[in-house]
């Protein structure tokens, strides 16, 4: 349709059937003479009859509802007896004051987060890779490859966090240099 | 009551000695060796599914996401600890040599150790069986990096045995 016909604002009340008998008798005059405009109305009543035929939204019914609204309360009081059972509260023990005991259990606390620290951290030492934490990045200050025949780039990836540094090899008649004495 | 405390105190001073950066080496480098490939569809459906290594489950989802091999096998764990300044030689599966020599400890916002990495074939070993005569090395790559602290990096490319040698090179200072 182009925006210089006026008669376009028109034609979806036309198709619709809402315009006065003067108005149709308009639009059907001026799409008589129209291709743009008939084409519109085509596309019009196309995407009307899309609308039509396409399958209806599901409807909850009433028996539904009902049955929903049972479910729920039953559900709100069963958590609401859960809620109201008694709850028995064991009597708190009174925390020993005597210093010394207290000095020496500090003590022992403090040795076995340092013998866990010792025996443990050498274990959990490698981090980015096996997924213990930390960051991988990675900064390639230099690259190169002395043999002839290789290849080296570097790429960084965001995620996961990653560079990789890769060679790639140049095949020498179908076999991959440095698989033979000769090959150097 | 007094003589346990002060042994108790005695073996947290011990510890802590022990424990202190003084006595410890500086770096601590772990390689882990894996063996990337491309296996065919029925192998595939065999498997039900991409062949990932057990030992190797772990990082599974990194190593797909990354990379578009179909299979990854777990060929071994090398690790070392070293001071700045001296260089370690990692022997590595399939004839390949890791030489890394940590430079220096960058103390920034996340701490990256800076280090010079030779990844090496001894084809020597190659032809005649790992331990029989000199070695005769071909360097396949000379790099210098620095990596954040705890980080890991990954090299690879090197063909093997139908597929490629990735290794995923970690260090902690």
């Amino acid at each position: 349709m182009k925006m210089t016909c006026r008669i376009g604002r028109y034609l979806t009340a036309y198709a619709d059937n809402e315009l006065s008998e003067r108005l149709t008798r308009k639009v059907e005059r001026h799409l008589a003479s129209c291709e743009d405009c008939a084409r519109e109305l085509d596309s019009i009543r196309g995407f009307d009859r899309i609308l039509r035929e396409a399958p209806a939204a599901p409807v909850v019914t009433d028996e539904q509802w009902a049955r929903f609204d049972r479910i729920l309360s039953q559900e709100l009081d069963r958590v609401e007896r859960k809620a109201s059972r008694p709850v028995r509260i064991r009597e708190a023990r009174p925390v020993h004051a005597d210093p010394r005991r207290r000095a020496l259990a500090a003590a022992g606390v403090c040795a076995m987060a340092v013998l866990a620290f010792v025996v443990i951290g050498p274990l959990g030492i490698i981090g980015g890779f096996t997924g213990s934490g930390g960051g991988n990045s990675c900064i390639v200050e230099s690259l190169e490859t002395p043999s002839v025949g290789y290849t080296p780039m570097a790429f960084t990836s965001n995620d996961p966090e990653m560079t990789i540094i890769w060679v790639f090899a140049e095949e020498v008649d179908g076999s991959i240099r440095g698989d033979g004495p000769g090959a150097m | 009551m007094r003589t346990v405390a002060r042994t108790l105190l005695t073996t947290l001073v011990v510890v802590m000695a022990l424990s202190s950066p003084s006595l410890a080496k500086d770096v601590t480098i772990e390689v882990t060796s894996i063996a990337a490939a491309t296996v065919s569809p029925e192998a595939l459906s065999r498997s039900g599914g991409p062949i990932i290594d057990a030992k190797i489950k772990a990082f599974a989802p990194k190593l797909q996401s990354l990379f578009a091999y179909n299979s990854y096998s777990f060929l071994g764990l090398a690790r070392s600890e070293t001071e700045f300044g001296d260089p370690i030689r990692l022997e590595l599966p399939e004839h390949f040599v890791l030489e890394v020599r940590p430079e220096r400890f960058e103390k920034n916002d996340i701490g990256r150790i800076e280090m010079m990495v030779t990844l090496m074939r001894d084809l020597q070993a190659e032809v005649t069986g790992a331990g029989h005569g000199r070695p005769r090395e071909e360097i396949i790559l000379r790099t210098k990096i620095r990596l954040e602290n705890g980080g890991t990096v990954l090299l690879g490319g090197p063909p093997i045995n139908g597929g490629v040698l990735i290794l995923a090179l970690s260090a902690r200072g």
